[in-house]
């Protein structure tokens, strides 16, 4: 994300905060289920922890999941990140790996689209920066 | 609306029917059962006796609410002009430019242009061009729009 600061006004930038605290809040939960929910549950049969904190990680999930699909409107996603970051928010440890590709990729877009922008003009076949006639 | 509802139909109609857009309708239509059996199953669970059950049964019609709200917004999706053309150019066949418009002799026999003729001039502005006409009718500009989309050939995007 340094270059997002260097870069002006990035349209995608508050979507792309929402999207990262909430893999952030929902990976660390479902890390915390996995490693001290489920052992107290079958090792200690102590299921407080498990019932407690897996309802709050299938809501807070939820909460994931549309941020990520707001960025996915925003950003134009293919269907294969999409599924991607759906299934990181209950394979544990995925979410860190997910959001870490994510966010590369849509800087390296990002950058793909700053440089197509710039020499759009140049080029001929460039539909978008048809501009009227002069005169 | 006019002569050119079938055909503006038939191609409202067509995107709904990509392998892509199919591939979303069968997902969801597995998605859906399963969810609203969940939310009977945890309903069923809340009844007797089970507290914690009342919080998935809750869930899961919002996941089922999820899920139709992705299936939607990804079938509505397009892809921006420039996503459209880099694309095409990874899959090896860039959407025609001006400069790719040879004459009709020239074209090998597989692909020879539509018989129906283009539908617009080939070098027609894309969608996002601005409109030179002031006193367009918003109508044909929007037919135009939409015609020149089609032109541009199918959605490239596998998934």
């Amino acid at each position: 994300m340094n270059d997002a600061a260097e870069t002006p006004k990035d349209p995608l930038h508050g979507a792309l905060l929402r999207y990262r605290v909430m893999t952030y809040i929902v990976g660390s939960a479902l890390i915390i289920l996995v490693c001290v929910g489920v052992p107290l549950q079958f090792w200690a049969h102590f299921d407080l922890v498990a019932k407690v904190e897996g309802t709050i990680h299938g809501y807070l999930y939820l909460v994931y999941l549309f941020t990520a699909a707001d960025l996915a409107r925003r950003a134009h996603w293919r269907i294969g990140r999409m599924l991607a970051v759906v299934l990181s928010g209950f394979v544990p440890f995925l979410a860190f790996v997910v959001e870490h590709r994510v966010v590369m990729q849509m800087n390296e877009e990002r950058a793909q689209l700053l440089a197509d922008l710039d020499d759009g003009p140049a080029e001929s076949t460039d539909r978008t920066s048809a501009s009227p006639p002069a005169g | 609306m006019g002569a050119g509802t079938p055909r503006r139909y038939a191609g409202r109609v067509r995107r709904y029917f990509t392998p892509r857009c199919i591939g979303m309708h069968v997902t969801l239509l597995i998605l859906l059962p399963v969810f609203v059996w969940l939310t009977a199953w945890q309903f069923e669970r809340a009844t007797h006796g089970n507290t914690l059950s009342w919080a998935y049964t809750f869930e899961w019609p919002l996941f089922a609410a999820y899920a139709i709200y992705v299936w939607w917004q990804l079938i509505h999706d397009e892809p921006t002009v420039l996503q459209r053309r880099r694309l095409a150019a990874r899959a090896g066949d860039a959407p025609p430019g001006p400069e790719d418009e040879v004459g009709w002799a020239l074209h090998a026999k597989g692909d020879r242009p539509d018989p129906l003729g283009p539908l617009e001039a080939p070098d027609a502005p894309g969608p996002d061009a601005p409109v030179d006409e002031e006193d367009e009718d918003p109508e044909l500009a929007a037919y135009n729009r939409y015609l020149a989309e089609l032109n541009a050939g199918p959605d490239p995007r596998k998934w």
